[in-house]
């Protein structure tokens, strides 16, 4: 990392940390989640297997997210990426229980 | 960021390894010693000497929770096994009705017994399964909280893996590269080899880890197409409904045919589990489960009999290729089904991945001490650091080896023995964090590492003086627990009085480097 | 026991791999090789892993021995370093 000798920019240097660390952890976990989710009802499998088959992947998921927030180009393409990605999943997976319900 | 991919990795890797560094440090020690936590508990309990037939022996322990159980709503039975003698029982109390199921206290719903039926006198401790649980379930916290922690340290890992994975540039040139007494650059040599050799080990053990508890982290995906995880369960694991007693006596039958008939089925199998609902009514069941330790797949097969006549009603099998995975991943991870050489593969690796993250914390001092304005001043962020890992390296170890000093030393009759022993663990490791903050940090290195090293080198020593097993008698006569024991607190031992050796041998280094500037060059 | 002859096999065959290498090749020989021999050492070594991977699923089973080779190869890695070093001294 670029060393800033001044106190201005030491401490936007770590807001910029701080952003991009909670778009990884926070952001990126509600990612996975509705990932997770959406997968458990998309595969083409028996309910509990396409459960069980989400659950497994969903810490590569995860672990894919956070190494994608930490190397992208800027904190605006994160924040755009997270939270597109939050939209189509959340309404994918709420208009696939909308529809298909929950045993 | 306006550094590259790999640069920005790299700065991720050194992050997430140091956040949580400190508890995987103590989740590797744990969890290496959990590979042989049978062994030692047979080590920590040097009174059992005689071995057991499963069979015999479970029909033994049926009789004896017939004579002191009679009315429990269930007994759980587990028989010996190669790796541990005695065969552990545990009741369901009868229900009393109206009233909630009351909390009872370890040991009042539960006993260990011999192979003939007869609670074993030996001295009270938890043995290996408390550093076993730690592993996870860390101590003196609620577990759900101690998961959670584990949890999000297991997913620093395995951020940190694969950010070191795209960091390591020279992953095949470097392969074989360990220089000694080059300062910085041998501990990123040690920390690189001990990563790369072991690589696929930390890679499934951190994400069959995060797996084992994947319905604490992950309940998303059972979530979203179930309303109820009990609606789940019962898909994947279906049981009976609890059948209340009849009030009409019938005794059990033995249970040898029983338990060969399922051993049979299994392709001879060993049995990990039985089960009794009901026991004495005409309502009761037997359910035989498979052990673990049979098979990378095996996991909770079981046939269900009736108690009075011995027919059998049911069998599960876990069914479905993802469940069938899940099962491998966490076999995998808990190594259950490991004959000796692949446990002690294990073992070894977890030592390597012990290492690792030791070998990575140190190096994250070395190189900031190198950039410090004032080196014979650092700031407390700094001090701190240094202080943790010397709790850690040398702390934890301390305090494993007092955990078995302990053992041998305090009264078998003292009250509250178990809990005694694993204070004296956290109260060893607390000791060395005082110690660490209250000395200059090189002599608190020197005098931490020594002090692990004295008290792991007195274990074989106390051992011989406080039982009649020991590493020479068990030369003589094929007692290999006892030898292998006493070798391997040995071994550790002249580890870390190595490492003693090492670290008072270290004078602080000229750092040399193409980028570094004139100015940043340290006196010794 | 078949541990013990994947491990040698690993031992050799990562013992070829680190000579293939230039620069362990003074430690290891005392001198260097030319490149056709190096990679004749180098595609032998790979080919002393696999024999490894052979020995352990035949004499474990495919599943069991396919994990004890991972553990023989991290013990045969780290052997060929030790022998390495024992050589530079």
């Amino acid at each position: 990392m670029a060393a800033h000798p001044n106190r201005a920019g030491i401490r936007r240097h770590r807001l910029h940390v701080l952003a991009r660390a909670i778009a990884a952890i926070i952001g990126g976990y509600v990612v996975t989640a509705l990932a997770v989710a959406c997968l458990a009802r998309l595969l083409p499998m028996r309910a509990a297997e396409a459960s069980i088959t989400a659950t497994l992947a969903s810490f590569a998921i995860y672990a894919g997210i956070i190494v994608t927030v930490f190397s992208a180009r800027s904190i605006l393409r994160v924040w755009v990426g997270l939270g597109g990605a939050l939209l189509v999943l959340g309404v994918g997976l709420y208009l696939s229980i909308l529809t298909g319900g929950r045993l | 960021m306006k550094e590259s991919f790999r640069q920005s990795m790299a700065w991720l890797h050194t992050w997430t390894g140091l956040m949580f560094g400190w508890l995987l440090f103590a989740m590797f020690v744990t969890g290496t010693a959990a590979y042989f936590q049978q062994e030692i508990s047979r080590w920590m309990r040097p009174e059992l000497v005689a071995t057991a037939d499963p069979v015999s022996a479970t029909q033994a322990a049926l009789g004896y929770l017939q004579t002191r159980q009679p009315d429990a709503e269930s007994w759980f039975i587990t028989p010996p096994s190669a790796r541990n003698p005695v065969t552990e029982v545990f009741w369901q109390p009868k229900k009393v009705e109206g009233q909630p199921p009351t909390r009872r206290k370890r040991g009042e719903t539960s006993a260990t017994l011999d192979g003939h039926g007869h609670p074993v006198t030996v001295r009270e401790t938890r043995g290996g399964y408390v550093l076993y649980r730690f592993h996870f379930d860390l101590h003196y916290m609620p577990v759900l909280w101690a998961r959670y922690l584990v949890g999000v340290a297991a997913m620093f890992m395995l951020v940190a893996i694969v950010s070191g994975i795209i960091t390591h540039k020279k992953i095949f040139a470097d392969f074989f590269m360990l220089r000694f007494g080059k300062g910085q650059r041998s501990w990123l040599d040690a920390h690189n080899v001990t990563a790369v050799f072991a690589l696929p080990f930390y890679l499934m053990i951190t994400y069959t880890g995060l797996v084992t508890l994947a319905t604490q982290y992950m309940p998303w995906g059972v979530m979203a197409n179930y309303a109820s995880t009990d609606t789940f369960f019962e898909e994947v694991f279906p049981g009976r409904a609890d059948v209340p007693r009849s009030g009409v006596a019938a005794p059990l039958v033995p249970i040898s045919p029983l338990m060969a008939m399922a051993s049979r089925s299994w392709g001879g199998a060993a049995i990990g589990f039985v089960q009794v609902a009901n026991p004495g009514d005409s309502t009761a069941t037997i359910t035989i489960t498979r052990a673990a330790e049979t098979a990378i797949g095996a996991r909770g097969e079981s046939m269900v009999f009736a108690g009075p006549s011995g027919t059998l009603l049911d069998r599960h099998a876990p069914e479905g290729g993802a469940l069938a995975t899940q099962s491998v991943m966490v076999a995998l991870h808990t190594g259950r089904y490991a004959g000796w050489g692949l446990r002690w593969l294990y073992f070894l690796s977890g030592i390597g991945g012990t290492i690792m993250v030791g070998s990575g914390l140190v190096l994250w001092t070395v190189k900031r001490r190198a950039k410090l304005p004032d080196p014979a001043h650092p700031h407390i962020g700094f001090r701190l650091v240094e202080r943790l890992n010397i709790a850690a390296i040398a702390g934890l170890p301390a305090g494993v080896a007092a955990y078995f000093l302990v053992n041998r030393l305090l009264p078998i009759a003292m009250g509250n023995r178990a809990e005694w022993e694993i204070n004296s663990l956290f109260l060893i490791w607390a000791g060395v964090l005082f110690w660490a903050c209250a000395r200059p940090q090189r002599r608190a290195w020197v005098e931490s590492l020594s002090f692990a090293a004295t008290l792991f080198a007195a274990v074989p020593i106390v051992n011989a003086l406080a039982v009649s097993r020991n590493m020479l008698t068990g030369l003589m006569t094929g007692d290999w627990l006892f030898v292998a024991f006493d070798m391997a607190m040995v071994t550790l031992s002249f580890a870390l009085g190595w490492a003693a050796r090492k670290a008072a041998r270290v004078t602080p280094k000229a750092v040399r480097g193409t980028r570094r500037k004139n100015k940043e060059l340290t006196a010794a | 026991m078949i541990h013990i002859v994947a491990i040698c096999a690993s031992v050799l065959g990562f013992g070829c791999l680190c000579t293939a290498m230039a620069r362990h090749q003074k430690d290891m020989l005392g001198r260097t090789l030319p490149s056709p021999v190096q990679r004749r050492i180098r595609k032998a070594g790979g080919a002393l892993l696999l024999v490894a991977l052979a020995i352990d699923m035949a004499g474990l089973g495919a599943a069991y021995g396919a994990v004890a080779w991972f553990g023989h190869l991290t013990i045969g890695a780290a052997m060929a370093v030790a022998v390495l070093k024992w050589k530079m001294a």
